[in-house]
């Protein structure tokens, strides 16, 4: 009886392993694709973050766009902290093991001083499969630092001219052209944005390596020195202040206030990157050493990275992703298609660039501050 | 303890609060930029440890520190110069005007403290420029002929430091003015003497005290700020506080942006002593 009982039981166990067995089989599929959202979904909820994505108008878009949707889907808690070139030092300022933001947006400049000073983490590459969509320039831009956090998107210098004088930005000589001179504004204070502008249209040398070492940079400078600049501006908003003003009909801008600038007064500018390319600076978001939310952060990383996230982004903003599928806005015309077009079209300032200007940096920034002096007359 | 050693420590007693207030947050941050300022420093790092008197020697040669060091001396003394002739008419017409009329003109001097520096700067730049009020208002009123452009000019970063730095010198000049006694206005002009005796005579005598303090006041202001001389004077308009944040922000040299703050320090510091000394002259005198 007993017997019976124990082969029944057994009987039954075994069906139950079976069946188990059977519907875990059938939906193996299922489970593996959802894995990582499923687990996401139960063990981030009402985990906090905080990452520094810039700040201003990258900032907001970044919150609508990234941080509001994967808080929504996810349960979780991460918000932004505003941020320019102030996340070094308070790195720095914290204690190692309690970081004050888990997370930063890097450009060139801040990954090598970040990495120099041994602030960042590893991201963990396995929980990050979206890195296979990405467009490998980030990576062949970064030798030796691509294992460091994931590239999000970059920026670049643009070309803005007024609409009205029917001069199209699609070179920089622009800038050079009797008809704007003494109208003409460029960075003064990040001066090497305005350096490379000759050093990309200059051929001697590839990408803009003219400008890393003060010998080869000085026939960029002597360039500079001939613009007729109606001022050299000193923040984004004297720019816009010096366009609107009429003071200045055209000026090196920056991506981000491209579109603003073609959003406010689409009849009175033209933006665009010109045919000889242009200076950038791609977007990693780096892991902080130290972090308390390791696991989220990387989960967080690879959400970076997915295809909605990039193309609502991309949507609000005249920045290049790092996704080679993203849906580009209409009012993104030229963007790259391949990751030819990157190399060609985007130059960067690499980060072995920004060592060897910031080992001779006071020169440079004493060899600006002459072509100001000679410039302004 | 007995009653006069009481009295004798109960000043010291009251003013403790404030000199740990004064320690703490003055005085150990200041110390910090003093060991900061003789940091070394190396290319890719914000400071490295030790002990370097290197960037005080490039205070002595460098050509653009020593023209942003007179740049920043001659703004600050013409700008507090100019503030004090406003802020002493002004606070003098309040003073005599009826107390009716008081309350808006405070009003009115309370204004540009109630908004930021960076909004007010927005402000002069819709005045100045070719196209911006001032520019059409002359136009206008048929002074010009042409449209004129005062932006990025020395003239501009001045209006614009006498501008922020009016309002507290306006406050200094009106407490000392309701201090005095009007009565010796009337019995100046009953003596028959002219207003601008009445002013050199009576007046200045009266209140030197606040006009220097009002200086000082003005003075050290327009010798930190940067902001506004950047976004309104000329490209060339380098100053102390110019060079002190592009070592911090740009640069990120810091040990050199310690050096120079400290030479600003030391200034502000030295302009305080003279202003101290030249109170307690007058002081003196009047014993």
């Amino acid at each position: 009886m007993s017997r019976i009982r124990q082969d029944q039981s057994l009987n039954r166990r075994r069906l139950l392993q079976y069946t188990a067995a059977g519907v875990g089989l059938l939906a193996m599929p299922a489970i593996i694709g959802r894995a990582a959202l499923a687990t996401a979904q139960t063990s981030f909820a009402g985990e906090s973050l905080i990452v520094v994505p810039w700040s201003g108008n990258y900032e907001l878009v970044f919150k609508e766009t990234v941080i509001d949707p994967f808080n929504a889907q996810y349960g979780t808690k991460v918000e932004s902290v505003g941020g320019w070139d102030q996340m070094v030092p308070q790195i720095i300022a914290a204690p190692a093991d309690n970081p004050p933001f888990d997370i930063t947006v890097t450009e060139e400049f801040i990954a090598g001083q970040g990495q120099s000073e041994g602030l960042w983490a590893k991201a963990d590459r396995a929980s990050i499969p979206n890195l296979d969509a990405v467009y490998p320039y980030f990576a062949e831009t970064r030798p030796g630092y691509e294992s460091w956090g994931v590239p999000f998107a970059g920026g670049t210098s643009m070309l803005i001219v007024r609409k009205r004088l029917e001069i199209a930005p699609d070179t920089w000589g622009v800038l050079w052209d009797d008809r704007l001179a003494g109208k003409v504004t460029a960075d003064g204070s990040s001066w090497w944005w305005s350096l490379s502008v000759p050093a990309a249209m200059s051929t001697a040398h590839p990408g803009l390596d003219e400008m890393y070492a003060l010998a080869t940079a000085e026939p960029l400078f002597a360039k500079m020195g001939q613009l007729k600049v109606a001022r050299w501006y000193m923040t984004g908003a004297e720019q816009a202040n010096l366009l609107n003003q009429k003071e200045a009909d055209a000026a090196l801008t920056y991506s981000s206030d491209a579109l603003g600038f073609l959003t406010d007064s689409p009849d009175e500018y033209v933006a665009g990157v010109p045919k000889e390319g242009t200076s950038a600076w791609t977007d990693w978001f780096i892991k902080v050493r130290g972090t308390r939310h390791n696991d989220l952060a990387d989960f967080f990383l690879n959400y970076l990275l997915e295809k909605e996230t990039q193309g609502r982004f991309l949507a609000k903003s005249m920045v290049f992703m790092s996704r080679k599928d993203v849906t580009v806005p209409p009012h993104w015309t030229g963007y790259p298609q391949s990751n030819a077009d990157f190399h060609k079209m985007f130059q960067l300032i690499t980060i072995d660039g920004w060592a060897k200007i910031n080992a001779n940096y006071q020169a440079f920034d004493d060899r600006m501050k002459q072509t100001i002096t000679r410039s302004a007359g | 303890m007995t009653g006069p050693k009481r009295s004798r420590l109960a000043p010291w007693l009251l003013l403790t609060p404030a000199q740990i207030l004064a320690v703490v947050f003055f005085g150990v941050p200041a110390l910090y930029m003093a060991r900061m300022s003789v940091n070394a420093h190396a290319p890719q790092s914000y400071f490295t440890p030790g002990f370097t008197f290197e960037n005080y020697a490039r205070l002595t040669h460098d050509p653009v520190i020593a023209g942003a060091i007179w740049n920043t001396i001659w703004l600050a003394l013409i700008g507090s110069a100019v503030t004090i002739v406003l802020a002493y008419g002004f606070a003098l017409i309040v003073w005599l005007k009826p107390a009716r009329w008081r309350l808006w003109f405070i009003g009115l001097a309370l204004l540009p403290l109630l908004i930021s520096e960076i909004a007010i700067i927005f402000g002069w730049w819709m005045v100045f420029p070719r196209n911006g009020l001032l520019s059409v208002a002359l136009m206008s009123s048929g002074l010009i002929t042409d449209k004129i452009s005062l932006t990025y000019t020395e003239g501009a970063a001045l209006v614009g430091q006498v501008y922020i730095t009016l309002p507290y010198c306006f406050f200094i000049l009106l407490s000392v003015f309701d201090g005095l006694d009007r009565r010796v206005l009337e019995a100046a002009l009953d003596l028959s003497a002219p207003p601008l005796t009445t002013l050199y005579e009576v007046l200045l005598p009266q209140t030197r005290a606040g006009l220097l303090a009002a200086f000082a006041q003005a003075f050290i202001w327009t010798m930190g700020t940067y902001a506004t001389p950047m976004a309104l004077g000329p490209d060339t308009l380098w100053t102390l506080g110019f060079l002190i944040q592009a070592q911090m922000l740009g640069k990120h040299h810091w040990p050199m942006a310690a050096a120079l703050s400290m030479v600003l320090v030391v200034g502000v510091a030295l302009v305080v002593l003279l202003t101290r000394w030249l109170q307690l002259q007058q002081r003196s005198f009047h014993v």
